[in-house]
Formats: structure tokens, C-alpha cells, sequence
């Protein structure tokens, strides 16, 4: 085999004591990617091997996995930017139900609980019933509505790897979607969440989250952005203490 | 589901799949020929017959994407022969099924028409249905300078 690629994965069945590293030798793609490389193993070499994916082009979001330790989308990997070999490992920071795929619940109740729905700040004022917004108003939250829940950022974070009970970056990033909405009317509805020590308060500032993020989302600004909201808010409360946000 | 689960052929999913893909790329792109078609739709029956001696090898009964894959394999490999059957049966060109044999014009007063396929006790059977004209009467799709002129 002319130009190899070795990939040392880290498998695991239920019921296992342990994960352990199997190795599997290819023939290295130059145009593949690193999901093409393991569709390639659970075809023609064991079809027990399993790992999430759907849209293979980098918009789903499901083939988050860890590449030499680093939170990376499957599909976006290529294997001419690979090594001799890779060590490949299930997303950093999830439990594991099987070879590649963790266990998502968590993620999805921490998303859950930002409350991700528009709470409408006022009637629709457009025709048709509709909520009017200038280019402005709409750039304000755009960027951050850009999340694919891939994931990634958890891995990366390492204060969501010693405390599981921290908000996180996608789900903060995501109630500051709303909370930067025009036509939403919910900041103080989510403040409580928010706000709280294992809220926004539980970030410092690493920056991880906003490196690895495969949709340049910046979730570390939007966690940032709500700090300094809460922040403000509280010096309000101080300054008014009647009157709120 | 359980029949498939405990499937032990020759067969295995992955060739089926990747010979379903070439053949429907071959026979059954956006330009089609009668003889191609023909084969076509014969090789879609053998890979249905071969189906049938498929062979599972994960024997997980948790995230068992090998099952999963097999089950979507076997709807593919029926979806194609409709989509086979309908297209030999259209003796026209229309929209994105462009014939480069005898049939190359739209042909309204034969195939202004649904091709409708069903799956019934003895194998699929396809017939035409009229179709409804409510707002859009068929025309010539022209662009650019045809339609200028």
C-alpha cells in the first residue's frame, strides 16, 4: 500500500469495563474525508463499527468526534491533512453508548432550559402578521443563530469537563439568540438561568468553545455579551431598585 | 425488522448499495436511452433477488447502524424500481426525464399523465393517471434568447 492511513480508534460496547484502541490500516483517499475513511472500515472491514453522520457536508452536525484530541467534525477532516495516523476518539466529556456515539441528553436538556423559543415583545406590526426587522436589527442576533448543536464546543470547554452542572457555550449562545431578537420580549424570563453560578458565571474566559466552533457561531462572545447584560442589569437593580431591565 | 436482524447470506449491504447507486447513475440520470433503461430495470430485479440472501454481520441490538442501513437499503432498492418502471413506461421527454432515443419531444396527448405504481400480492403495477390542469397549463420551458424571441 503505496500511502497508508492508520487509525487508531478507541471502541467501546455496552456492558464493556473499558473502552480499548483498535487499529484499522487503509488506503489513503486523497480527496476523502475522514468520514469517507470510516464509512470505507464499516464496509469492507467491520460493520460493527459505528459513529453517527447524516449530511456529510458540514451542516448537521452529527459526526462530531475528537482527532488527535481535538473536537473536530468527521466530514470536515480531510485525509490528505491526516499523519501517518490518527487516534480517534468519541466527543471528549459525554458518556459513551457505543464506539463513537455518546450519550447527547445532557446537551439537550441544558438547551431546553434557556427557554429557545421567540416570546413575542409586542403584536406583529407587518402586514400579514408579521414582525418587521431592518438588515440592523437582524445582524444583532444572526451569527449566533448559526449553531448546528454539533457539540464540539463542550468538548473543548474545559470548565463543562470539571463541572457537568456549567450552562455551556451552545446553550448560553442560544438564549442570547433570543435575547438579541428584535421580536423577542423573553431576556427576563431567561435571566434566572442565565445568570446564574452555573449560568454564564461558570465561564472564564478560555475560549475554546469559539475556536473549535465548525460555524465561526463565537459562542464565547455571546457568553461575554451576556455577562456584561447581567451585570448591568444587577447594577440597575442597585441604582432602581423598583424599577427592572 | 427481526427477520432482517437475523439475516445470514452472502450478501452484504454495502456492495448491494453501492451497485444500486451505479446502476441508477447509469440507467436512470437525467438523460435516458430505452436499451440502458431496460437493463436498468433487469438489474434493479436481480439486486432485489439478491437482497434476499443478504447476510448481517453486527449482532449488536443497540445503535446497530448496520440494520439501519440494510432496512433504508431495502425501501432504496424498491423506490428504484418504481422510478424504473415509470420511466420506461414514459414514451416522451419532460422536465428533468430528457430521453435522447425516439422520444425526445413532450408529448401531452399520450403522457399528460401521473405514472402511479403499486405494490400488490404478485409483484408492482403501474398505470397512468390524467392529470388535473388547474392553474398551469404545460408549456415550453424556454430561457434567454428563446424566450426574447
Amino acid at each position: 500500500m503505496p500511502d497508508p492511513l492508520v487509525l487508531q480508534i478507541e471502541r467501546y460496547e455496552p456492558g464493556d469495563e473499558a473502552t480499548r484502541i483498535e487499529e484499522f490500516t487503509l488506503a489513503r483517499d486523497p480527496d476523502g474525508s475522514l468520514l469517507d475513511a470510516f464509512e470505507h472500515i464499516k464496509d469492507a472491514q467491520d460493520p460493527s463499527f459505528t459513529f453517527r453522520w447524516s449530511c456529510r457536508m458540514g451542516v448537521c452536525g452529527s459526526c462530531g468526534i475528537m482527532v488527535d484530541g481535538i473536537p473536530r467534525l468527521a466530514c470536515e477532516v480531510f485525509q490528505r491533512d491526516l499523519g501517518p495516523t490518527a487516534r480517534i476518539s468519541p466527543l471528549a466529556h459525554f458518556p459513551i453508548e457505543r464506539d463513537l456515539i455518546v450519550d447527547q441528553e445532557e446537551f439537550l436538556e441544558k438547551l431546553t432550559s434557556v427557554e429557545p423559543w421567540l416570546m413575542e415583545a409586542g403584536p406583529p406590526q407587518g402586514p400579514h402578521d408579521t414582525h418587521l426587522q431592518r438588515p440592523a436589527q437582524v445582524a444583532a442576533f444572526q451569527r449566533y443563530a448559526g449553531c448546528i448543536n454539533c457539540m464540539l464546543c463542550y468538548s473543548a470547554c474545559p470548565q463543562f469537563g470539571l463541572n457537568h452542572d456549567f450552562l455551556g457555550p451552545a446553550a448560553i449562545t442560544l438564549a442570547h439568540r433570543y435575547n438579541q431578537d428584535s421580536r423577542d420580549g423573553g431576556a427576563a424570563e431567561r435571566a434566572d438561568v442565565l445568570q446564574a453560578e452555573d449560568g454564564v458565571w461558570g465561564c472564564t474566559l478560555v475560549g475554546t468553545c469559539s475556536v473549535v466552533c465548525p460555524h465561526d457561531v463565537d459562542p464565547a462572545a455571546a457568553i461575554q455579551q451576556e455577562k456584561l447584560a447581567g451585570a448591568l442589569d444587577y447594577a440597575r437593580s442597585l441604582l432602581w431598585p423598583r424599577g427592572r431591565r | 425488522m427481526e427477520r432482517l436482524r437475523e439475516a445470514r447470506g452472502e450478501e452484504r449491504q454495502a456492495t448491494l448499495r453501492r451497485e444500486l447507486g451505479e446502476v441508477m447513475d447509469e440507467a436512470f440520470g437525467i438523460y435516458r436511452l430505452a436499451p440502458d433503461m431496460k437493463a436498468g430495470l433487469a438489474t434493479l430485479t436481480t439486486l432485489r433477488e439478491r437482497f434476499e440472501k443478504l447476510g448481517l454481520h453486527d449482532r449488536a441490538r443497540r445503535h446497530n447502524t448496520e440494520l439501519l442501513t440494510a432496512l433504508e437499503l431495502d425501501a432504496c432498492i424498491e423506490v428504484a424500481q418504481v422510478i424504473a418502471m415509470a420511466s420506461l413506461s414514459r414514451e416522451e421527454s419532460r422536465g428533468a426525464h430528457q430521453r435522447l432515443d425516439d422520444f425526445q419531444t413532450r408529448d401531452d396527448d399520450r403522457f399528460l399523465c401521473h405514472s402511479e405504481v403499486r405494490r400488490e400480492t404478485d409483484g408492482l403495477t403501474l398505470r397512468h393517471v390524467p392529470v388535473q390542469i388547474t392553474r398551469y397549463p404545460p408549456q415550453a420551458r424556454v430561457y434567454g434568447g428563446d424566450a426574447d424571441a
